[in-house]
């Protein structure tokens, strides 16, 4: 088994890293978050249209260039880097896959990898956001149609996309259902968030008109499929980001000076700074592990989303906490970019449970048996 | 490089060639009584030897196998799983890993003819001589000397933390040949029969209450002029060229030496009435996760030596990685046993390096044992704190401490330390 990136991957890896330095710079994602716009349409347009982003890594059949994780993990990865504000990670990582998973016919997936319409998964119950349930949400069928109603908590990007994905509990069973953000009786309320460039949204449903996605009652297994993917894409994502504030904060030790002497020739920072390494290095080889095993859906793909996520969402807390301590107090201003980082690394590691949820599924598997 | 394809055929070959070798219920060499252990190790290597997998690597016209890395990486792991010893005896680790290699790279062929025979056959033991009283992590800063006269290298000095050296009919070491050469420049690799006059050997009990160390006393001891590997002055540079060659070829057997022993704590945890307790149930997955990781790195070691790319990252990463891992298992053990911890209780434990073979006792004594033996890993082999300069300096590019003579070029300071 060859292991890591081929070639191509990291050739594409590097086209992927020019485009977002020229359409994506940090600058452009300050702006942009600041403001609470999100990431500009036309930015998403032409990293869907233009670079082709949403169809790596998906299936010949919807559009895609293959269905390899690891070809999407480069996507994720150099996302990650650039505090990526779009909404890649709801809806291709998550919408996109799940809709495939539930429904391979359906004209939606090739919509939402050609950016031509956005979509965010609405699966949280407010009363126990840690994974994806049907609870706090209910669908009934009307007609041709289904109305639901309910909320759904943390909906990533939830004031920017065009529709929902939402699970929701029905008399057939956890369901899938489209809900359009401006359909009645749907109401958004966006939240002022931590982590700028993740915002979330509160969504309320009284009655609202949707239509199934997939085999009523057959929601569970999809949105699962699509999710252990995600938890490894996520990892991805976050050792992007983590890799970044390692270089930044290497060049910074590199040239800072303080008693006479860069102050990364001190051992209590160049210790720290090993650290870091160690844990991205450790982190990166996972989720580079994970992906071909994944790929081939064995036994042992169950646990990996989890061990990926779980030791990826450290190894980014560590390296952003290391480094606003290695950058002293200008670490800690709103000018320096560290905190955009600091509360990526923060809001990663939660967003799709803590390392904690994850290491319990781990105890269970090995565990419970 | 080798097809996986022919790899998966080569395992198999392993595999039978083990089941034929060995004895009925076999349950791995950990569950042999001790008096018998000993006796099988040395009548495995025999078998091993003769089947050339003992050392897969090196050249056939020595004895050696003449195999590739993969094929190396293949055996040892296989062996590992069927509970059969990869160092069967304890002098093997530093001739195999250490003086063997880099023999084949630095020595002449009169040498290699010499001395790689008889590590195979066993005719030689080795030890390591690099450690002194006053040199270990900086280790250039030795004052072992060697003086050649009439012929042959006289040594006066003292080397110290010899890993089962009192088994050692030979040692390798590090010794300052070129007083007036600054630190590492003046350093030489000398080869020295050990039973002579001149050379006396203690040994030194461990926390463990086991006598696995040792030292060396140089009182003008002598070895032939040739016993010098690479040139005079190029010692520092000999010893560090271990690096290369093997890298990544261990890490699956590494693996599972270290899966066989969370499986061996995660039935502990059963047994004991844990697996429901939620601390020790996030920290047992912690253990996981950080093992599958140190197989994932592993494995891209071992991927990119195959593609013949350059060491990357993560060979130096792996020391610092599996050292620090053992120490956290271990306390993880020990925590599961709680007051049971106290009581040296049940079979003891077997290795003194890394974790205990297929079959070893899940047993009190066996896990102090453990948890003893892994505070010496973060040690070892160039402690926890100089990997992680060299991870600093090396791969990370960050500016090194600056040495308080280093700032004034040209001063004696450092030779004076050295003598």
């Amino acid at each position: 088994m060859k292991f890591g990136l081929d070639h191509d991957q990291v050739q594409f890896s590097g086209q992927v890293r020019k485009f977002l330095a020229v359409h994506m710079p940090i600058e452009r994602v300050r702006e942009w978050t600041e403001a609470g716009i999100g990431c500009p349409p036309d930015v998403w347009q032409r990293m869907t249209q233009e670079l082709g982003l949403g169809a790596i890594g998906f299936p010949e059949s919807v559009g895609g260039t293959g269905d390899r994780l690891l070809d999407q993990i480069v996507v994720a990865a150099e996302l990650g880097r650039a505090l990526d504000p779009s909404p890649y990670f709801p809806s291709i990582v998550v919408v996109a896959r799940t809709v495939l998973e539930a429904d391979p016919e359906s004209d939606w997936v090739s919509e939402l990898l050609e950016g031509r319409t956005t979509a965010s998964p609405a699966m949280l119950d407010p009363a126990d956001p840690t994974m994806p349930k049907p609870d706090g949400a209910w669908a009934v069928r009307e007609g041709a149609g289904w109305r639901i109603t309910g909320e759904r908590a943390y909906v990533p990007q939830g004031s920017f996309v065009d529709s929902f994905l939402v699970l929701a509990g029905s008399d057939a069973g956890p369901t899938l259902l489209r809900v359009d953000r401006d359909a009645v009786g749907v109401s958004v309320a966006d939240l002022p968030t931590l982590d700028l460039t993740r915002p979330v949204a509160h969504l309320r449903l009284s009655d609202a008109p949707a239509q199934v996605v997939g085999e009523p009652g057959g929601g569970l297994s999809p949105a699962y499929a699509a999710l252990n993917r995600a938890l490894v894409l996520m990892a991805a994502d976050l050792s992007g980001g983590a890799r970044a504030v390692l270089e930044m904060t290497t060049a910074y030790a590199q040239t800072r000076r303080q008693f006479d002497r860069p102050i990364g020739s001190f051992q209590s920072v160049k210790h720290m700074l090993a650290d870091v390494l160690l844990e991205l290095e450790a982190a990166r080889s996972a989720f580079l592990y994970a992906a071909p095993v994944l790929d081939g859906g064995s036994e042992e793909a169950k646990v990996l989303g989890h061990l990926c996520q779980a030791v990826a969402s450290e190894a980014y807390l560590r390296a952003t906490k290391t480094a606003i301590q290695v950058h002293g107090a200008i670490g800690f201003t709103w000018e320096h970019d560290l905190h955009l980082y600091f509360k990526r690394a923060t809001s990663g590691a939660q967003v799709l449970a803590s390392p904690q949820f994850h290491r319990e599924r781990i105890a269970a598997a090995l565990l419970d048996t | 490089m080798t097809e996986p394809g022919s790899t998966e055929d080569f395992r198999q070959q392993v595999r039978d060639f083990f089941r034929s070798n060995l004895p009925d219920g076999w349950r791995g060499y950990g569950a042999l009584p001790e008096e018998e252990r000993k006796a099988f190790c040395a009548d495995w290597r025999e078998i091993m030897r003769r089947e050339r997998y003992l050392v897969p690597t090196w050249p056939e016209e020595y004895g050696g196998g003449g195999l590739g890395l993969a094929e190396q990486a293949v055996i040892q792991e296989e062996l590992v799983r069927h509970g059969l010893p990869t160092i069967p005896h304890p002098s093997d680790l530093f001739a195999f890993v250490l003086i063997g290699p880099t023999l084949l790279h630095w020595g002449t062929p009169e040498q290699k003819a010499h001395f790689i025979p008889k590590m195979i056959s066993g005719e030689h033991r080795w030890a390591q001589g690099y450690s002194e009283p006053g040199a270990g992590s900086d280790l250039f800063s030795l004052t072992t000397r060697g003086v050649l006269e009439e012929g042959e290298w006289v040594v006066n000095g003292q080397k110290v933390w010899q890993t089962d050296g009192q088994y050692a009919n030979w040692i390798f070491a590090l010794v300052r040949t070129e007083p007036e050469a600054s630190r590492g420049n003046g350093i030489s690799m000398l080869l020295l029969p050990v039973d002579q006059p001149g050379i006396e050997v203690r040994t030194i009990r461990s926390m463990t209450g086991k006598e696995e160390l040792s030292e060396f006393f140089f009182t003008d001891a002598r070895t032939a002029a040739e016993n010098i590997i690479g040139p005079r002055g190029a010692g520092a540079k000999v010893a560090l060229t271990l690096l290369g060659f093997e890298r990544g070829s261990a890490s699956g057997a590494t693996y599972a030496g270290y899966r066989i022993e969370l499986d061996r704590l995660i039935e502990l945890v059963k047994e004991r009435g844990l697996a429901q307790d939620q601390v020790v149930r996030q920290r047992l997955a912690w253990c996981h996760c950080r093992l599958e990781m140190l197989k994932y790195l592993g494995m891209r070691t071992l991927d990119s030596a195959l593609s013949g790319e350059p060491p990357g990252p993560e060979s130096s990463i792996t020391k610092l990685y599996e050292s620090e891992y053992h120490a956290v298992v271990t306390e993880l053990a020990m925590d599961v046993l709680g007051m049971d911890g106290l009581v040296l209780s049940g079979a003891p434990g077997i290795a003194s390096l890394g974790p205990d073979p297929l079959g070893a006792p899940n047993s009190p004594a066996a896990w102090i044992n453990q948890f003893m033996t892994s505070r010496a890993a973060t040690i070892y082999g160039g402690s926890s704190q100089i990997q992680r300069n060299t991870l600093g300096e090396q791969v990370l590019g960050l500016p090194r401490e600056p040495r308080p003579d280093a700032e004034k070029p040209g001063t004696t300071t450092e030779k004076a330390v050295s003598r």
